[in-house]
Parts: C-alpha cells; structure tokens; sequence
C-alpha cells in the first residue's frame, strides 16, 4: 500500500531543492563573474583595453614628490566589486596618501585616484623606505582578495 | 509530486552503485586533480588539505553514502545519511581552510576571503543533515496517528 509522505516531509524536500537551486545558480554567477572580472585585469597587465587601464605620473617639487596612479576598471561581471587602496606609512616618514575607496555596479566604468605626497623622494628612490600598501579587491558580497604591496618599492621600480 | 515508492533491494542497490560512482568523482577524483594542478603550479599550497585527507574523508562520505542507500527505508538509514551529509559539509569546510586562504607569490602577500561563498556551499549538505531525521520524524508521527475515519 502507498503512503502519502507528510506536509513537512514534502515542505523540508522542497526547501532543500530550492537551497540547492539557489546555490546552484549562486555559483555559476559567481564563477562567471569572476572570469570575466579576471579576464579584465589581466587584459590590463597583457596589453590594455580602452576601458581598463592604469596610468601613473610622478611630479617632482625639489626633494619632494607626489605620487598620480589612476586605475581605470570596467566591471564585466554580474556582481558589484568594490576596489580600495590604503597605504600605511612607516611613522615619521613624512609620506601621505589618500585611501580611495570605489564600488563598480555592473557594466560600470569607474577610476580610482590615488595620491601618495612623499617628502623626501631620494630616500623612496633609494630603496631605503618601504611604505606598505593594502589593495582590496571585493567581488560582492562573496569573495574578496587582500594584496599586500610595497609602494615605495613601486614608486622605485617605476622611476628605475 | 513526492508520492513514497516501496523500496525494493533491487531500488537499494542501483542507488547504492549510484551513489558511489557520483560520490567517487565529486570527493576523490575531482579534488585529487585540483589538488595536483594547484601544486604543480605553486610553489606553496594555499590550500591545507593533502591526498590523505582527500582519500579518507572520500572513503568516510562514500562509505556512509552507500550504507544509507542500502539500508534506505529503515531507521539504521538515518544516522548514515546524516553522517554524510555533516562530513559533507566538514570536508568543504576544511578543504579551504574555513575560508580564509593566504599565499605569497613574487614577493607579494595575497589573502584570499571566500567565507560567505564557502557557508553558501555549505548550506544544500547542512540543511540534508537536519531534514533527514526530521522528515523521519514527521514520517513516523504520521504513521502512528489513528486515521480520522476510526477515530
């Protein structure tokens, strides 16, 4: 003989086809979105794109200079990425930067402005100051990925 | 749409053989190869886990997977199941380190944060783990109520 399975047997079976779908669907997006962001940013590094690129300009005043980079980023993806820059230099260093902070919604073209003011320039050229800096890549509200730089190393080989 | 079929050990063993063959590819081959390619490109592994992780939690899930299809419609089922589900969700969990993934490559520090994507991924094994005896549960509550018409 059947037997009917109870509502809450049928309801539980049913959430848990709709969790798995969700999460199906989730991650798919999720990958697509990733490759297609990552995609971009390495088309930057290999070559460039009209809609993605990174520029840097350094003015130099006497012993001091300022630092100009402006990354340009276009988000080909299905989810927002929010993109900052924070740099923390070492204590009576006399450096200062702004820590720009962007969100991209999708199909947006954003730039993000970063200025680092260094008042003893030859010392960064040197080498013999290292400003550390933290680029955070978020693909939201997933995943997001933290890269730990050295600016006054940049500065240096950018100079070099 | 969920009527209950008499489980027949004809049903059992084609489930069971299933089970083990999709089980295989999902826990041990598949992650066998990725943990390949991702040590013969990098130097150090971001990822914690090793072939005898892989090969042991595969034979745990595997094992308690068919167990619980051969013993499907009986009680000893539930627990099986279940196991499963939970050392489902544990093997996702520490195959990346709980989310958090750190690795350092040409002089630069790279972390990488993957915690609500993984607690997504999580979720489809932990809800199975708590549905099983649930819908178990509700199943035998059903069955011991006096039909309506008798009463």
């Amino acid at each position: 003989m059947k037997r009917e399975p109870s509502i809450l047997a049928s309801s539980l079976r049913s959430v848990a086809l709709v969790i798995t779908l969700v999460s199906i669907v989730t991650l798919s997006t999720f990958g697509y979105s990733a490759y297609a962001d990552v995609s971009n940013v390495i088309s930057i590094v290999g070559g460039g794109l009209p809609t993605a690129s990174i520029t840097a300009e350094t003015v130099v005043q006497g012993s001091a200079a300022t630092v100009y980079l402006n990354v340009t980023l276009a988000n080909k993806g299905l989810y927002p990425i929010s993109l900052s820059l924070t740099c923390l230099p070492p204590g009576g260093s006399r450096i200062t930067c702004n820590s720009p902070s962007i969100m991209f919604l999708p199909g947006q073209s954003r730039t993000l402005h970063f200025v680092m003011t260094v008042e003893n320039y030859s010392q960064i050229i040197a080498g013999n100051i290292h400003v550390d800096g933290q680029v955070v890549v978020a693909l939201e509200p997933f995943a997001s990925i933290t890269v730990a730089v050295d600016l006054g190393n940049l500065v240096a080989r950018g100079e070099g | 749409m969920f009527e209950e079929r008499p489980v027949t050990w004809r049903t059992r063993i084609s489930r069971a053989i299933t089970e083990f063959v999709i089980n295989l590819i999902l826990w041990v081959i598949i992650p066998s190869f990725l943990l390949g390619l991702i040590s013969g490109s990098l130097s150090s592994s971001p990822v914690p886990i090793t072939y005898a992780f892989i090969y042991t939690f595969g034979a745990i899930i595997i094992g308690l997977q068919v167990l619980g299809a051969l013993t499907e419609g009986m009680v000893v089922s539930i627990p099986l199941v279940t196991g499963s589900h939970v050392a489902v969700a544990y093997y996702i969990y520490a195959a990346v380190n709980g989310g958090t993934l750190a690795l350092t490559a040409a002089g630069m520090g790279l972390s990488l944060d993957i915690r609500p994507l993984l607690y997504l991924i999580m979720l489809p094994s932990l809800f199975s783990a708590v549905r099983v005896p649930l819908a178990y549960l509700a199943e035998e509550h059903e069955a011991a109520r006096p039909a309506t018409d008798f009463a």
